[in-house]
């Protein structure tokens, strides 16, 4: 007889009876009787947490065999491997094995069940992300989830690896290493087992993160240029989301300027600022008084320049007062070489730059901030005692890394010029040019200088940012801040737009904030600046060089074995296009033309893409940083400069108000090394009465044209003009080759000649 | 302009487009217009030219600059016995002004000197632009050996301000009384010194 009932769903049958039966007497004539049991099916095994129907089979005295299974006691021996219901019913409750028997009319048959593990549905490493610091140690586990919903520690079974073992390390039981060095960022750690795999992300990170939505400070949320949510910054119009120095990732790593020296070469600094104190360190100098407190004199009640600037590089974070600086960590010191008319000289101006070892100790200050320029009609060119300081200073200061010299590009995109006798910029407002042109200062024609230009809340060009070829990248530098409740309506809407939040001198009797002050609410002292302690109104490129020296001191706290240029060159290759479907500027009234005056973003052979009114873009500090990590040292080469390659005397007439212009060609040799290029300097000389006229390009070898200065600039008249034009839009192309200066006269009336040029070319 | 220093005023005029009053400077008045101010620098007598920062620059006999400080530009004229009628321009934080002297033929001075407790410097030329700048009673000197650079100063009568050692520099003052292009050339004649510079302040620097 088969009186097998039919499979249970999932059950597992095999269909062997084997021998573990137990006999019975059989025989004569009367009923058969039970000879023996036995249990199946053979062998006996299930899964942890299955079922499987065992089955008990009866064997009579006459041979025959019936089903028993019903009338059979079940029993386990050991119930916390396996368990047989009444109905013979085998469940899986731990990996081992049991003896299960069956007993019928005082007859037994037993089985030996095995308990085997069920599939492995998956394995988690606990935690599944974590922040590490450099040197920390941390235990990562792994757990095993079955198919039966249980799980199980398998830390010591799996096997681990590191996605980068230069910076992370796991050994074969989960325990992880951030290496002492490491590059910040994400290391990926998996565990694999039995064909599963998981992943945990560690985040090599310097500190704790930070951020203006952590802060304590009140008017960390206000300071768009941290993290631009439209916020109005006391001003009457809020900005544009996103439009920030791209702050998200790299505050999230704890990179916070920490160990970086910042020296604020301006008119001062008032290191006992309630949101500074603690960032200033000794090394202060105070040209004036020669003593080591650069902070303003109690006599001059108006705003201190330099006090603003080095609040937008390191109001202290997350000291429930005022608001942060873009590298909180960072370490200032004030030189105020610009506090007085007596103090501006150029020997305090070298002593400010990392000249001084001691009073000022600017030695050992690893970025200067110039939050300063020449303002003049006249060009002025590079100092040359200036010139050998900052080359002293890239070559020897941080330990032979350099310093980074951060300089505002000008203020003066729509006027500028000094009050005797200020700039004409009628035709460059009409035609919508830049009026100044950052290489009329001569230092921002010097490749040690990082000339910024400044963005206002919205992303785009600040109404007043001087354009030029010179500029390196823009950064955040604001509008104006007003309130039309307390100023006045009727100004351009820029006016309206958010300036910067930063510290102003303490008190309401005193700085850009105090009682009567109307330019804002804030700025006159309404609440949260009761005090008067902060302003909403600072401004300028002023406010875009520390809004990048704040950047390059994150950078360098991210990595600080970068060198100068290594800086520079991450800048250019991570800033991002701002403004970038921006057209160009055409002038239709020129013979020959019609004639692009500005051009729009152009991108060069080497594939870096550039604009003279934000030069490689919009400074992206994410980007930046996350670079950093994988540059590779010493991949930019030497430094070093060509000679000066120069033209005859050309006489070259110069076609009045024609986009013809007059043209000459310069060759660059290949030898003694047909260097890449990280900047290259013209200098013309032009007879023109009217030198505001005057606008001039250079192609490249490769083709690349670049605008080095904008007809209808404002330029003071004169018998003409000899300046040097700075480009960095050749940056990445190679030196050797034909060099094509184009100058036009883009207004009438006025004629003049080419006299001569030269050109030559810094780079590796 | 000063960004930074946004009074009323100085918003007002950013806003009008109109350059605010620079830090340092005055407002008004501005002394001689530009031709006037040519015209003038063409008929002064001027010294021998000389070289700085990589400018050559000629002294403008007759007129004379002194720092404004605080003072009003009167007060400032008036201190080194002037009136506003001698005004020739105001560039950064000096007031170039005819000196009284020098009515006819001024003679062609490059002395640093106090008239009534108010130092006063030469005026120079720039000969490539025609602007008017200053010269300071500071030396820029490059050294052969900068370790000779307190000897030179004792030995010549100036003082020893600064030593940049890596870049070979020593910064001196002539003293008022002194004629500072003589000193300059006396030094650049000593074997020990590559290079004496007179400090020009023609560009000023200004917040942004």
């Amino acid at each position: 007889m088969n009186r097998k009932r039919p499979l249970l769903p999932g059950e597992l049958l095999v269909g062997l009876f084997a021998a573990f039966t137990l006999s019975a007497c059989g025989g004569g004539s009367s009923p058969p009787s039970l000879a023996s049991v036995a249990v199946g099916p053979q062998p006996v095994s299930v899964v942890r947490g299955a079922a499987l129907q065992l089955q008990a089979m009866g064997t009579y005295s006459d041979g025959s065999s019936a089903d028993v299974t019903t009338q059979a006691t079940w029993t386990s021996s050991v119930v916390s491997v396996a368990t047989v219901s009444s109905a013979g019913i085998l469940t899986g409750r731990a990996v081992g094995t049991a003896t299960v028997a069956a007993k019928v009319s005082g007859l037994s048959g037993q089985a030996t069940a095995t308990v085997t593990l069920p599939a492995l549905a998956s394995i988690a490493i606990q935690p599944a992300t974590a922040d590490v610091l450099p040197g920390e140690v941390r235990q990562l586990g792994a757990t095993a989830t079955w198919a039966d919903g249980l799980t199980e520690t398998v830390t010591t079974q799996v096997t681990w690896t590191s996605s980068d073992i230069t910076a992370v390390t796991i050994n074969s039981t989960g325990l992880a290493t951030a290496l002492v060095g490491a590059p910040l960022g994400n290391v990926t750690i998996t565990a694999a087992w039995n064909g599963k795999q998981s992943t945990s992300t560690l985040v090599v990170v310097r500190r704790v993160p930070i951020g203006p939505d952590l802060s304590s400070d009140p008017l960390a949320r206000e300071q768009w240029h941290l993290r631009n949510t439209g916020q109005k910054a006391y001003a009457d119009v809020g900005g544009t989301v996103g439009m920030d120095l791209r702050l998200t990732n790299t505050y999230r790593l704890g990179v916070t300027g920490a160990g970086v020296r910042v020296a604020v070469v301006d008119s001062g600094l008032e290191i006992a600022h309630e949101d500074l104190a603690d960032n200033v360190v000794p090394g202060s100098w105070n040209f004036v008084t020669r003593t080591n407190d650069p902070s303003p004199s109690a006599a001059d009640p108006g705003g201190d320049h330099g006090t603003s600037v080095a609040g937008i590089i390191g109001m202290v974070y997350d000291n429930a007062i005022g608001g942060m600086g873009v590298a909180p960590g960072a370490s200032l010191n004030g030189y105020n070489f610009l506090a007085t008319q007596a103090s501006a000289t150029l020997l305090n101006l070298v002593k400010s730059l990392g000249g001084s070892t001691a009073n000022p100790a600017s030695s050992e200050s690893w970025v200067f901030n110039q939050s300063f320029g020449v303002d003049d009609t006249v060009p002025s060119l590079s100092d040359p005692t200036l010139e050998a300081q900052y080359l002293d200073g890239v070559t020897h200061l941080r330990g032979g890394k350099g310093a980074l010299y951060v300089k505002s590009a000008g203020n003066g995109f729509r006027g500028f010029g000094p009050v005797a006798a200020p700039a004409d910029c009628t035709l460059a407002r009409a035609l919508g040019v830049s009026c100044q042109n950052a290489s009329m200062d001569g230092e921002n024609t010097l490749p040690y200088n990082l000339v910024v230009g400044a963005l206002n809340a919205d992303g785009l060009r600040s109404s007043y940012s001087t354009a030029g070829s010179a500029l390196w990248v823009t950064a955040p530098g604001g509008e104006f801040g007003l309130n039309a409740a307390t100023f006045g309506g009727g100004r351009a809407p820029y006016a309206y737009q958010p300036a910067m939040v930063t510290v102003d001198r303490t008190g309401c009797a005193v700085g850009y904030s105090q009682t009567g002050e109307t330019a804002s609410a804030f700025d006159g002292g309404a609440a949260p600046n009761s005090q008067c302690n902060y302003t909403n109104t600072f401004n300028g490129t002023s406010s875009a060089a520390p809004s990048l020296t704040g950047a390059i001191a994150l950078i360098l706290d991210a990595r600080p074995s970068l060198t100068w240029r290594e800086v520079k060159h991450l800048l250019a290759s991570t800033a991002r296009r701002a403004d970038p479907a921006i057209a160009a500027v055409v002038d239709a009234s020129l013979a020959g033309g019609p004639y692009v005056a500005e051009p729009a973003w152009t991108v060069n052979a080497a594939g870096y893409a550039f604009h003279n009114w934000y030069g490689f873009g919009a400074v992206d500090v994410d980007s930046a940083v996350a670079m950093a990590q994988t540059l590779t040292p010493g991949q930019l080469g030497t430094f070093s400069v060509t000679d000066w390659v120069a033209s005859p005397t050309l006489t070259l007439p110069i076609p009045d108000a024609s986009a013809v212009g007059a043209t000459s060609t310069l060759s660059i040799p290949a030898t003694p090394r047909n260097l890449i290029i990280e900047a290259v300097q013209v200098d013309v000389t032009a007879i023109h009465p009217a030198p505001g006229d005057l606008g001039f390009e250079l192609v490249s070898p490769a083709g690349t044209k670049s605008l080095l200065l904008n007809i209808k600039n404002g330029l003071a008249p004169a018998a003409g003009v000899q300046m040097v034009l700075t480009s960095n839009a050749f940056y990445g192309e190679t030196a050797s080759g034909s060099w094509t200066l184009k100058v036009v006269d883009g207004v009438a009336t006025n004629v003049g000649t080419l006299s001569d040029w030269k050109i030559r070319v810094y780079g590796h | 302009m000063a960004m930074g220093s946004l009074t009323r005023k100085t918003i007002l005029s950013m806003l009008l487009f109109v350059p605010a009053a620079t830090w340092g400077q005055a407002s008004a008045p501005t002394g001689l217009s530009a031709g006037a101010r040519a015209a003038l620098v063409q008929a002064a007598p001027k010294g021998a030219p000389f070289k700085s920062g990589g400018q050559t620059y000629q002294v403008v006999g007759g007129l004379r600059a002194t720092a404004g400080g605080s003072a009003t530009l009167d007060q400032t004229l008036s201190a080194v016995g002037a009136v506003s009628t001698d005004l020739v321009e105001v560039r950064g934080p000096f007031v170039i002004y005819r000196a009284p002297s020098a009515a006819g033929a001024a003679p062609v001075s490059a002395m640093a000197a106090a008239v009534n407790q108010s130092s006063t410097l030469p005026v120079v030329v720039n000969k490539r632009t025609g602007r008017l700048g200053v010269a300071a009673n500071v030396l820029i000197v490059k050294l052969t050996d900068v370790g000779t650079a307190a000897f030179l100063a004792e030995a010549s009568g100036l003082t020893l301000d600064f030593v940049a050692e890596r870049l070979g520099l020593a910064f001196y003052t002539v003293p008022d009384g002194r004629d500072i292009q003589a000193a300059a050339a006396s030094l650049a004649r000593d074997s020990r010194v590559k290079s004496a510079e007179i400090e020009i302040r023609e560009h000023f620097a200004v917040p942004m």
